[in-house]
């Protein structure tokens, strides 16, 4: 398996400097996006790697493909960075097998169907489920805008 | 000096004006009215000094240079610090060191109001959507724009009052109290105070080669005396020397053809600009936890849907909605991706298979990417080295710099923006997409660090005081003297760029801004009282 050293769910996904604040923290050098939407539209992925920090190697893939790239023996001194928009594509993760110990959510922002629940994340019911199942699996889920911030649990507010 | 309630009450109106973004602009108002350096000369006027008023807020603005607001990250208010910290000097006849050591405490009181009040404005969010809904779309500029605008007015007058009035008349006792030592030892520790400025400044842009023109622009000033004006005008011309730019850099905004066929549809000119306004003036009248400028973003398009969706009353209320979800981006960035949503209901109109799906991916994508950028640009770059320019400018009690930094960067704004309305309109995502894959982005960023590091090199020697004040004396000879006879000597200012250095450290390690500049405070107190600086 891969050698993922932080799973992220921010749904501005490669947002300027909130993003270059986890990369330094990590050390990480490369960015796993997993979006259905953006690895099958082109024009989308285009942003997605104009954005990307020239220094770190990106990949977007399907919820399938990042499955199976996870899966992969790790390459010397890898070190992946994962991010989601919603739990969902962690969710399925962890159902096929990849190890997931901790992921740290960033900003699901508001729309109609979601409800707030804290500062910066809102949530559909379904999305809420999926963070039940990935707290029953095991993983911590913690809220952290910025390194700086301190991690709240999401059992809480569950 | 005594201060009447119409100076009171004008001074209160000022703070709320500063905190509307009515007619300059969301980020123009911010930028420039809400800054200490030009707020410093409105209060200065009220007070009937308007001099003293411009050096006192030039000098609190020095502080906040480094601080920025990013990825809805909310820094300490420089707007409540530079007014009050201003009107507080001049009533009490405080030098500008313990002014600042005033501001920095109201500074924090302005961020707890401002969290408060995104807050609170979550709490309209269930009234827009329900009007929404209804496709009530002529109510929504009520909802983001009067409410908001009415109730923090109310609110924020009535604060700063209360502060002012009870402030002023406690100020003369406090005075009195804190008179001698304490009071010298304020005004030494305000002397450290503008390096937390300029270390928290660097975080953004001392880095890779821009790290060395810190140094050069700081010897340029230390040994040869150079003003800010004339580094800024010298390492401008370097920066750009040594980056270097080629025809390439340039090409994605050749590639943008004016009008085309896909244009001008069903909008005219006039519905485009009446759009881009209402985003540029009221983005973030509501802005708020929950959505950001989502609702901002929707009041924008509000024009533009009510043309396209005349008498489809479900097809208004789909658009409103996949318009009013949650967007956070920069300024004139957002400007540009109301110009490619304009243009993509405009094709959608004519027939286009644009599904909403579209929308979102678009909005949601660009956004980031945009804020990076453009929080970059404006924030880190052309802000703080035009507010440099002129606090300078200011600080010598040049009263016409406030007003000529406002009118320039106004006209930065409104012009840039328009024309990035345009360039949206008019290419679809094309031309982002091409500007952010070319690396011009970069190579002005660069630009801007080297510049930015020399200025601040600069601002060191002539912002920030830090003089040793030990020495031997043997029967009323000076044997030896610390500051004079070595630090002078060998490297004048050299504690100042120390001092500086040790906040940027910290600032690195991820120490909160509020802290260090309490743990500066601490220092220059301690320091101050012991009669250790002088």
């Amino acid at each position: 398996m891969r050698n993922i050293v932080m799973a992220r769910v921010d749904e501005r996904l490669i947002h300027g400097q909130v993003m270059t604040s986890w990369l330094k923290l990590t050390d990480a050098n490369v960015i796993l996006v997993i979006d259905g939407p953006s690895a099958t539209n082109a024009f989308l992925k285009r942003i997605l790697f104009a954005a990307a920090p020239k220094s770190i190697t990106l990949h977007v893939m399907t919820e399938e493909d990042a499955a199976a790239f996870l899966k992969e023996d790790a390459p010397e001194g890898e070190r992946v960075f994962v991010l989601t928009k919603t739990p969902g594509p962690m969710l399925k993760m962890v159902k096929s097998g990849i190890e997931l110990s901790e992921v740290i959510l960033g900003n699901m922002g508001g729309a109609a169907g979601r409800k707030r629940f804290n500062k910066s994340i809102s949530a559909s019911d379904a999305e809420i489920q999926d963070f039940r199942d990935l707290v029953a699996s095991g993983v911590s889920v913690y809220c952290q805008m910025v390194p700086t911030d301190a991690k709240e649990n999401i059992k809480k507010l569950l | 000096m005594d201060v009447s309630i119409l100076q009171i009450c004008l001074i209160s109106f000022w703070y709320c004006f500063a905190n509307i973004s009515w007619p300059f602009g969301s980020m123009g108002q911010w930028a420039t009215l809400n800054r200490p350096l030009v707020s410093g000369l409105v209060v200065g006027l009220i007070l009937g000094d308007p001099v003293q008023g411009t050096i006192i807020g030039a000098t609190i603005n020095i502080m906040y240079l480094g601080i920025i607001s990013a990825g809805g990250s909310l820094p300490s208010d420089s707007g409540m610090a530079g007014i009050m910290g201003t009107a507080f000097a001049i009533i009490g006849g405080l030098d500008t060191g313990a002014a600042l050591a005033l501001a920095v405490p109201m500074g924090l009181v302005g961020s707890v109001l401002n969290v408060l009040t995104m807050a609170g404005q979550c709490f309209l969010i269930p009234l827009a959507d329900k009007w929404i809904d209804e496709g009530k779309s002529n109510r929504i500029m009520l909802i983001n724009m009067w409410i908001p605008y009415i109730v923090k007015t109310v609110i924020r007058f009535v604060i700063a009052f209360v502060i002012l009035y009870f402030g002023a008349n406690a100020l003369d006792s406090i005075v009195n109290a804190l008179s001698g030592p304490v009071m010298d030892a304020l005004s030494l520790m305000g002397g450290l105070l503008p390096a937390v400025g300029v270390g928290l400044m660097l975080l953004t842009i001392f880095k890779g080669r821009a790290r060395w023109f810190l140094f050069l622009g700081f010897a340029a000033t230390s040994y040869l005396n150079l003003g800010t004006i004339a580094v800024a005008f010298i390492f401008g011309i370097i920066a750009v020397l040594v980056v270097g730019f080629d025809a390439d850099d340039l090409s994605a905004f050749r590639s943008v053809k004016g009008e085309n066929a896909m244009t001008y549809r069903y909008f005219s000119k006039g519905d485009l600009t009446r759009a881009w306004l209402r985003w540029h003036w009221f983005c973030e009248s509501c802005y708020n936890y929950e959505r950001m400028q989502g609702l901002g973003f929707c009041n924008a398009m509000v024009p533009l849907l009510n043309k396209i969706y005349k008498g489809d009353k479900e097809g208004l209320v789909a658009a409103m909605k996949r318009h009013a979800m949650f967007f956070n981006t920069d300024h004139n960035f957002g400007g540009m991706i109301l110009g490619i949503c304009a243009s993509m209901e405009e094709q959608k109109k004519a027939g286009a298979d644009i599904p909403e799906e579209a929308f979102v991916s678009l909005k949601s994508g660009l956004m980031g990417p945009c804020a990076g950028i453009g929080d970059t640009l404006s924030q880190v770059v052309l802000l703080p080295i035009l507010s440099v320019i002129f606090i300078n400018l200011a600080s010598q009690g040049a009263v016409w710099a406030p007003v000529a930094f406002t009118i320039i960067f106004m006209a930065i704004f409104y012009g840039v923006g328009y024309w990035m309305l345009k360039l949206g309109y008019n290419s679809g995502g094309e031309t982002v997409l091409k500007l952010m894959e070319s690396g011009l982005f970069d190579k002005v960023i660069e630009v801007a660090s080297i510049l930015g590091c020399a200025v601040m090199g600069a601002l060191v020697c002539s912002f920030v005081t830090f003089n040793w004040n030990v020495s031997i004396v043997q029967e009323g000879v000076e044997l030896f003297n610390l500051q004079t006879g070595v630090f002078d000597a060998i490297l004048p200012n050299a504690m100042p760029l120390l001092l500086t250095m040790g906040v940027y450290g910290m600032a690195k390690k991820g120490v909160k801004s509020s802290y260090i500049t309490f743990a500066v405070m601490g220092l220059g107190f301690v320091l101050g009282v012991l009669g250790l600086i002088a």
